[in-house]
């Protein structure tokens, strides 16, 4: 009995491991395929946008920028309306409390100090995270 | 002041030899920790309790040193009770660890965030971080483990408190380690409250061990009857000692106080007041003579005194051993 139990506990753990980790919102499976949702808090510029070309590349989706106020678009992207904000965000921004970010995508000057410039992806979508950094590491030069 | 029996210093130098090694162990397993813990508010948690469980090992070790000091003009008694002041910093410090632990994961459940775990690169491969945060987990609760195990019959047989709270701490490191596990697994398939839920779980547990051993530590700080190790109820000593000297006739009540692993009878009256002021001031106590309530004087048994146990022996009826 405990050892079929113990069984049936690593039978489920491998499953899971085969498509770890995963979202709880399931924001990479619904990209795939589909269309990644970009909000920009500024015209995008250069860096920002061949990054988020790259992403929609990588998960064979079409492109929409959707240029809003910052607390309107971190709220989207909280709803699951954006997937991803760009523009301009250094990776000591005042929102890395309530958002993820991704790895650097390039430099960015702020107030005379050179800082990592990061996408803001939803708090706990581990997956589409993994996924936007293993593009981004992928097209980086 | 070494008054203790051959076999219990054995134990003691060998308890000794394990909170080393459990230092070394922790300080390593925080080292590990600090280097996977990323954003993961999970892993913080997990962190911040092992730098706590540093607190009664390193207290028993200080404590073991201190006891054994010869008494001086300032603490005449010499040093017995930093044990029960260590066994109260360190219950305190178990106590901590459980309620920061509701908090936290009170926080996490109710402000509903879903913990991020990103991917690293190490060795050129790009790998999910919940992996090695589990790696790092794993190792962290197997020395707990083991050591915890090793430390409880030491505890029980040398009746030392601070080591038994260390033993109980050990059991809520590897707990709240195995918990940490199943919270990033569950992260992993997306149950973003899992750990959360986990860690709840298990310091519930943790704070009741806490509490269970501050109220024992507190009733030794206020001069209570000596408590069982694991329990508020009064240690059989008592009763044991308490009907051999009512025995002897000496006409007062036996009380029995413990002072760290040390246990002092003394025959006094029902109410404090031993001697009246007047007796005081004949001691020469002056305006302060109300202080005085007691004068207690040790007696030595011979073997007669032992069997016969009538006569009070010449030094008075007060003991203390």
């Amino acid at each position: 009995m405990n050892r079929a139990r113990a069984g049936l506990l690593i039978a489920v753990l491998i499953l899971a491991a085969c498509r770890f980790p995963t979202d709880p919102d399931q924001t990479a499976q619904s990209v795939e395929g589909g269309t990644l949702k970009v909000g920009a808090l500024t015209p995008l510029e250069k860096t920002d946008r061949t990054a988020v070309e790259h992403i929609a590349d990588a998960f064979d989706a079409d492109l929409r920028i959707i240029e809003n106020d910052p607390h309107r678009l971190f709220a989207m992207l909280e709803e699951g309306t954006v997937q991803i904000v760009a523009g301009n965000i250094p990776d000591d921004t005042p929102f890395k409390y309530s958002v993820a970010l991704t790895d650097p995508i390039g430099e960015l000057r702020l107030s005379g100090d050179t800082k990592q410039r990061v996408l803001a992806v939803k708090q706990g979508e581990n997956a589409f995270l993994i996924r936007v950094n293993r593009a981004l590491a992928r097209f980086a030069p | 002041m070494n008054e203790l029996p051959d076999e219990i210093q054995r134990k003691l130098a060998k308890a000794a030899r394990l909170e080393w090694w459990s230092l070394g162990f922790l300080i390593s397993i925080i080292v590990v920790m600090y280097l996977v813990m990323g954003s993961s508010q999970a892993m913080k948690t997990a962190w911040i309790e092992d730098t706590l469980s540093l607190i009664p090992p390193a207290l028993f070790l200080i404590t073991r040193r201190l006891e054994t000091k010869a008494p001086t003009r300032h603490y005449p008694y010499g040093f017995h009770r930093v044990g029960s002041l260590g066994f109260f910093l360190s219950a305190t410090a178990l106590s901590t660890m459980g309620a920061f632990l509701i908090y936290s994961s009170a926080t996490a459940l109710l402000l509903r965030e879903p913990p991020t775990i990103g991917n690293t690169q190490i060795f050129g491969h790009d790998l999910w971080l919940g992996w090695l945060m589990i790696v790092a987990l794993a190792y962290s609760v197997v020395p707990p483990v083991i050591l915890g195990r090793k430390k409880l019959p030491l505890a029980r047989q040398t009746m030392d408190k601070v080591l038994h709270t260390d033993a109980q701490m050990n059991a809520a490191d590897w707990k709240t380690g195995l918990a940490g596990i199943a919270g990033i697994v569950g992260i992993g398939m997306g149950w973003w409250w899992a750990d959360a839920a986990a860690a709840g779980f298990i310091a519930v547990d943790i704070l009741r061990d806490g509490l269970r051993a501050m109220r024992i530590s507190v009733s030794e700080l206020l001069d209570g009857a000596p408590r069982q190790l694991d329990s508020p109820d009064i240690h059989p000593l008592v009763d044991r000692i308490g009907r051999n000297l009512e025995q002897l006739g000496w006409g007062s009540g036996v009380k029995v106080r413990e002072t760290g692993r040390y246990v002092r009878a003394s025959l006094e009256p029902e109410t404090g007041r031993a001697i009246s002021v007047d007796e005081a001031l004949k001691i020469g106590a002056e305006n302060d003579a109300w202080r005085l309530i007691v004068v207690n004087r040790t007696v030595r048994m011979n073997s007669s005194a032992g069997s016969d146990g009538k006569d009070p022996p010449p030094g008075g009826p007060d003991q203390r051993k």
